[in-house]
């Protein structure tokens, strides 16, 4: 424990990172608390991305107004605005709340500010019950004097230099030199030399540490269709979907939601040797925050882990653009009927409620047992908005009247009409993970029988139609 | 909330803060998100904290909160390594905090706080339960395993250096 020790007092909170959090706390000023609903954060997000890329499409010095309709799960379109002043020269301050019409809660606001390497824009949101699962979040947006645009999550130190064929240099602020972000800095870097310098053919990156490694744009395994790069100071990997195509091209105006500019998108109707298709195993997903350079409205999505060996022919009939919003319930909803014998169902006389947010529902209309599994009967509503199919998905843990746990293991459902039904099935947990619940769930439970609700995922998903190469021609 | 009690704070209790979510998370990155949450936390909320101990009770509670928040969205946005070997100038806490990510790996995710809040911060197994949420039936049960698994792994880090010599 004494190396523990030692090793452990070496470690301190990198040079910054007070004067970051400083920064954030004076921009966020002392006003009390106004929250936003966290189906709200999406929109907000949205606009903040589609807001700076029109800082860099109209120029860096004639912001005035921008206006968009986002979509949220629960809420529908609405129209979010953005008012900026005549210079970024200047900090500017652009108030949301005045202008989103988004309910109860709010969004705090937007900074604009010039750092010394450029701009800084910062979209500061709070979300959340009161000290649980906030989320408090800074984007910073910088400007080069090259034009080169980078969006960060809390971005504050480390840079990434890009050096190009006639000289020159783009240099990409990132979170930190830490090697799992690399990843980060090179799929946003190729992104953004695609982009911006489609003749590009290659080019050097090099590390913080002073690392280079040569990187080439048309290098291309005609097997694996990756384009991989490796030297004994870096690894690029980049999967393309056809030759000399790295990137499918999905309308960049897409009201993609999530808290995180995460939405996957699934790649559908590929076919295996035997002409099925083979839709459930070629989902693909990605992250678009990390491709997400502002520019132009457009958004180049990287592939990555494409299943090839398990394809023969890929006819890409259309993109599904799906987005989850999660809602962090972490409540009881305790039972009164007792579990029923062996065999046994019953119906409740009036369905459980067990969620009810955002115009989104979820009950319990009936219980049983079998073969040593719970049973609970699931009804919920499931609705089209705006081109938008809306469902959910949700995690939950039943306690016993005994104090057993129980892990709700499968559903399996079908949707009709604006509902949907479903069978859950709670199996008892394992020593080590009810020694893993008992730890988490028993001080809130108490005796308490019924079922504890972690989340309920919102899945808003819309087809998008678009041309795209296929794979093997 | 006064900005000077937000540098105080950081000030006073920052490298135990960064240090525990470090030793939760296992990564300098979110480590320094955690960091960030659990401060700014701090001057959204301004807690009435009667006295330093409980101002970092309550910082640490909130960094264990803060990491797991982090760890869950991590676990639904699952991401690919790419580096494998990058050879470089390692400074000493590099290579420090390179060993305890190797060490930490080897513990379950609930026994981090606890090893951590027990041998660095040297709180008790009734302050660890009473940060943690947990009873202190179960902090000195994951305290004894805990303490297995590291003793086993420096046992072999130990093993492996003198076989390199």
């Amino acid at each position: 424990m004494k190396q523990y020790r030692e090793k452990m007092e070496k470690i301190q909170p990198p040079a910054g990172l007070e004067e970051t959090v400083l920064a954030r706390a004076r921009a966020r000023g002392s006003t009390p608390d106004r929250r936003i609903r966290p189906a709200k954060l999406g929109a907000v997000l949205v606009a903040a991305a589609l807001c700076i890329a029109l800082c860099v499409g109209v120029g860096a010095s004639a912001i005035y107004r921008w206006q968009s309709s986002v979509f949220i799960p629960g809420v529908g379109i609405t129209d979010v605005v953005v008012e900026g002043s005549e210079s970024l020269e200047d900090m500017q301050i652009w108030v949301l709340d005045e202008v989103v019409p988004l309910g109860d809660k709010q969004v705090d606001y937007v900074v604009l500010a010039p750092t010394g390497d450029g701009y800084e824009l910062r979209v500061i949101v709070t979300r959340g019950a009161e000290d649980t699962n906030e989320n408090y979040s800074v984007y910073r947006q910088y400007l080069g004097e090259d034009g080169m645009l980078v969006m960060e999550k809390n971005s504050y130190f480390g840079t990434l230099t890009a050096v190009f064929a006639d000289g020159s240099t783009a240099e990409i602020t990132a979170t930190s030199a830490e090697e799992d972000n690399l990843k980060n800095y090179l799929t946003r870097l190729d992104t953004y030399v695609s982009a911006n310098f489609p003749e590009q053919t290659s080019f050097t990156l090099r590390t913080p540490r002073g690392d280079e490694t040569e990187i080439s744009l048309v290098e291309y395994d005609e097997k694996t269709h990756i384009v991989e790069k490796r030297n004994d100071k870096l690894s690029v990997r980049m999967f393309p979907l056809a030759k000399g195509s790295r990137y499918v091209l999905v309308d960049g105006k897409s009201t993609l939601l999530d808290e995180r500019w995460v939405p996957s998108v699934d790649l559908v109707a590929p076919i295996d040797e035997n002409g099925n298709k083979l839709t459930a195993s070629m989902n693909v997903s990605i992250d678009l925050d990390l491709d997400y350079v502002a520019g132009d409205f457009e958004t180049l999505i990287l592939l990555k882990e494409v299943p090839q060996s398990r394809i023969v022919d890929c006819s890409l009939d259309y993109v599904l653009i799906s987005s989850n919003y999660r809602y962090v319930v972490e409540r009881i909803i305790p039972l009164s009927e007792p579990l029923p014998a062996e065999g046994e169902r019953v119906t409740f006389a009036e369905p459980l409620t067990i969620f009810n947010e955002g115009g989104i529902w979820i009950q319990v209309v009936g219980m049983s047992t079998k073969d040593g599994e719970l049973i609970l009967y699931m009804k919920g509503n499931r609705t089209w908005e705006n081109g938008f199919q809306v469902s959910t998905n949700r995690s939950s843990y039943l306690r016993a009247a005994d104090g057993t746990y129980y892990d709700l293991a499968r559903s399996t459902g079908r949707g009709e009409g604006d509902t949907w039904t479903s069978t859950d099935r709670y199996r008892r947990v394992d020593e080590e993970a009810e020694a893993k619940m008992i730890e988490r769930l028993d001080s809130i439970y108490g005796d308490q029988y019924g079922i504890y609700l972690e989340f309920v995922t919102v899945h808003a998903a819309q087809p998008r139609y678009v041309d795209i190469p296929k794979i093997n021609q | 909330m006064t900005e000077e009690r937000l540098e105080a704070a950081m000030t006073r209790y920052g490298a135990s803060v960064y240090r525990l979510a470090f030793a939760q998370s296992g990564s300098r990155a979110d480590a320094d998100d955690v960091y960030q949450e659990v401060f700014l936390r701090y001057w959204r909320t301004s807690p009435d904290l009667a006295s330093d101990e409980h101002e970092k009770a309550w910082l640490l509670r909130v960094t264990v909160n803060c990491a797991r928040s982090l760890h869950r969205a991590r676990v639904r946005r699952a991401t690919v390594e790419l580096i494998e070997d990058i050879p470089d100038r390692r400074d000493e806490e590099a290579q420090a905090a390179d060993e305890l990510r190797d060490l930490l790996a080897r513990l379950p995710e609930t026994y981090r706080a606890v090893i951590h809040l027990h041998y660095f911060e040297e709180l008790s197994t009734a302050e660890i339960a009473k940060t943690l949420g947990r009873r202190e039936g179960t902090v000195r049960m994951q305290l004894t395993r805990a303490r297995r698994m590291l003793h086993d792994r420096l046992t072999d880090i130990s093993d492996e250096r003198e076989v390199v010599k």
